[in-house]
């Protein structure tokens, strides 16, 4: 089904908008719990309640890109679950080491109070990078994608992703430093 | 809340018309071999100055023995000699500065070897990119007027230019002018004077060389003497050594000297533009004929599926044509000018071409001229006020484009006059014969894109089914006159051109 037509069963408030979303998406929803919790079980939980918070938020939203959308819901609610029960419960999952490589670009020495503008400087930031360094930073970053599996995915090495986004975590690290964002 | 888990919950929020998707179609899986380039997107151009002398220079002036030896020639006589005596020989050969190649990941299994070579790679690469602010000032204006001089398409043909190549020949032709001559051509590349014209050539060399088994990109430059006429050493090794010249010296009229000059250019354009070479021959009569070239090569980062490829109707100006059109789906910026749409595709460390539509009822001269396009043109990042990064249905045709382009008239239009006229020019830097002038002055380009080049598999981003509002999509679709211009990774334009048909 397309995308604009689950936007329309949610806003109907029909309930085959869950089962059209699960269909289509439940996959790709999948992976990125799976990538944060590295937990079958969490991950399905995380991903069924991918549903209902979109159920909850349409209407009034009406996503541009329904699987952002949904893979961003995801995403949230795989970390907020990463949180509550850390590492220890889920030490094989991305997240921790995802953590790690971003503390190399921030600073802890001064909390961050105001997000939105953190959000406009990254929004600039990513907005400034070649197309395919973006695109791995974010497989990366938003997906939490294992570094073997952006490599297979872009048919390169594990090495060159690795040295692509180490420059780009330089190149943040110097940028969020020059805004004075957490220094 | 640590500082990183909140960097990392803002990353999520970002905007997501950036954010890849992963449910798209994957291409044909295929090996990624770095050390094959591929004609993805292959240019080259070779411009050729040549400076006669009002009359034919002699054939009997005594010669001094040469060893052959480009340095020994260079530095270790008088400041007036004579440089060769032999039917064609090198005297000086350019030395460029060493660039490891980029390591064959197909061969390297282990990441504990790759590693440091990937390093050793990324670090001559930006030593050699890593020149003093403000090296490419004055080329922006050159590039816009220069332009316009040369890309004045209306009668249907094929343009190309190409800025850096011209702009490297008369800085060698700057050097070995003086007075009005030398000033007319400072002021045509909007340099103050002939230090910084030296100290900006050899940066923009620097910045934009690439030649490491994944990117090409060299500027190459050679002088062509006469043996039987005098030149002043300085000058000679001046040139060898700001413009990574070499330097030869032969009988223009022999058969000899003019194999060795068609296998340079060749070599240095990867036989590229082989046709227009076999038609050149050196001017007996001359006293040097300097040439410059670029060659050019790379490969798209978000490469085209040859499944995708149709062929289409082009509106060519002559009338309509089939040719072979790559069409893909992509998540990328767009530009809306008043006039006109662009977008551009990266290419693998060495830049981007820049795609621009001119709107029905415009032609590429129309949008040549047009200030929105010029400034896009000169702008090498995606940070433009009209842009906006949507999903775009793109649809390019394969072209394999070549141009011829006497320069004289243009460089006239630019003030380049002096050089021209056997009796207002001066050569003195180079030699003190009399009355010499420049006979002739051409560019010879070619560029040519494909979907291949080496059988990358890629994942291509987006085609998801219509989950993108009207305002999010656009389409591209280059089935009428275009322009395009290729912009090397440090944001120069090496080449523009006008395609006013894909396959003439």
């Amino acid at each position: 089904m397309e995308d604009l037509q689950i936007i329309e069963l949610y806003w109907q408030r029909k309930e085959s908008a869950i089962h059209e979303s699960r269909n289509k998406y439940g996959g790709y929803c999948s992976a990125i719990a799976n990538n944060i919790l590295h937990s079958a079980e969490d991950s399905e939980e995380c991903v069924n309640d991918t549903w209902f918070r979109a159920w909850n938020a349409m209407p009034p939203e009406k996503p541009s890109r329904l699987a952002v959308f949904l893979g961003r819901i995801t995403r949230n609610l795989a970390i907020d679950r990463y949180r509550r029960d850390r590492s220890q419960k889920f030490g094989g999952g991305q997240t921790a080491l995802c953590l790690d490589e971003l503390g190399e670009c921030i600073g802890e020495e001064s909390p961050i109070e105001d997000r939105i503008a953190l959000k406009e400087l990254i929004d600039v930031f990513l907005h400034s990078l070649p197309e395919k360094n973006r695109k791995l930073f974010l497989l990366r970053y938003w997906y939490m994608m294992p570094v073997a599996e952006i490599a297979k995915r872009n048919n390169m090495s594990e090495g060159a992703v690795k040295m692509i986004l180490q420059r780009v975590r330089n190149k943040l690290k110097d940028y969020l430093e020059q805004e004075g964002v957490g220094v | 809340m640590k500082n990183k888990e909140i960097l990392l919950d803002v990353i999520g929020d970002t905007d997501e018309r950036l954010v890849p998707e992963l449910t798209a179609k994957k291409k044909k899986n295929s090996v990624l071999k770095w050390t094959a380039l591929g004609g993805v997107c292959a240019a080259a151009v070779f411009a050729c100055v040549t400076i006669l002398p009002k009359t034919p220079v002699g054939k009997t002036v005594p010669t001094e023995s040469s060893n052959g030896s480009a340095n020994a020639s260079a530095q270790d006589k008088a400041p007036s000699v004579v440089i060769g005596n032999k039917v064609a020989e090198l005297l000086a050969e350019a030395v460029y500065p060493e660039m490891p190649q980029y390591p064959d990941e197909t061969k390297i299994t282990n990441w504990n070897e790759l590693e440091p070579a990937i390093e050793e790679w990324n670090n001559a690469r930006s030593a050699l990119k890593d020149q003093p602010e403000g090296y490419q000032d004055g080329f922006d204006t050159f590039f816009l007027n220069s332009t316009k001089a040369f890309l004045n398409s209306s009668n249907g043909e094929n343009y190309v230019y190409s800025p850096l190549s011209l702009y490297m020949a008369l800085g060698m032709s700057a050097e070995i002018t003086d007075g009005e001559s030398r000033q007319q051509i400072l002021d045509a590349l909007a340099q103050s004077d002939i230090e910084t014209l030296r100290s900006h050539s050899k940066s923009i060399w620097q910045a934009n060389y690439s030649d490491d088994g994944m990117a090409k990109c060299v500027l190459a430059t050679s002088l062509w003497t006469n043996s039987s006429a005098e030149y002043k050493s300085d000058t000679v090794n001046r040139l060898a050594d700001t413009y990574y010249s070499s330097v030869y010296a032969g009988d223009p009229a022999s058969a000899e000297y003019n194999k060795m000059f068609g296998d340079w250019l060749n070599t240095q354009t990867d036989g590229l533009l082989s046709d227009q070479v076999a038609n050149l021959k050196l001017d007996p009569g001359m006293i040097m004929t300097l040439a410059s070239t670029v060659n050019y090569s790379g490969k798209w980062i978000d490469q085209f599926s040859p499944e995708e490829t149709e062929q289409a109707v082009f509106h060519a100006v002559g009338g309509d044509i089939n040719c072979d059109f790559m069409n893909d789906q992509r998540d990328m910026y767009y530009y809306r000018g008043d006039h006109f749409s662009s977008v551009s595709l990266s290419l693998e460390n060495n830049g981007h071409m820049k795609l621009i539509l001119p709107d029905e009822g415009y032609t590429p001269a129309d949008i040549l001229n047009d200030a929105q396009a010029k400034e896009l043109m000169l702008n090498s990042d995606d940070n433009y006020e009209n842009g906006k990064f949507v999903n775009v249905t793109l649809s390019v045709p394969k072209f394999d484009v070549c141009s011829k382009i006497d320069l004289r008239d243009g460089l006239n239009s630019m003030g380049i006059t002096n050089i021209f006229d056997a009796n207002k020019s001066d050569f003195t830097p180079l030699t003190d014969t009399d009355s010499i002038f420049l006979s002739k002055a051409e560019q010879d380009s070619r560029v040519t894109i494909d979907e291949e080049g080496c059988k990358a598999a890629s994942m291509t981003v987006a085609i998801y089914s219509g989950g993108v509002m009207p305002d999010e999509n656009a389409e591209f679709i280059l089935d009428r006159p275009f322009i395009f211009e290729i912009m090397s990774d440090s944001g120069l334009p090496l080449f523009v051109g006008v395609v006013n048909n894909p396959v003439q």
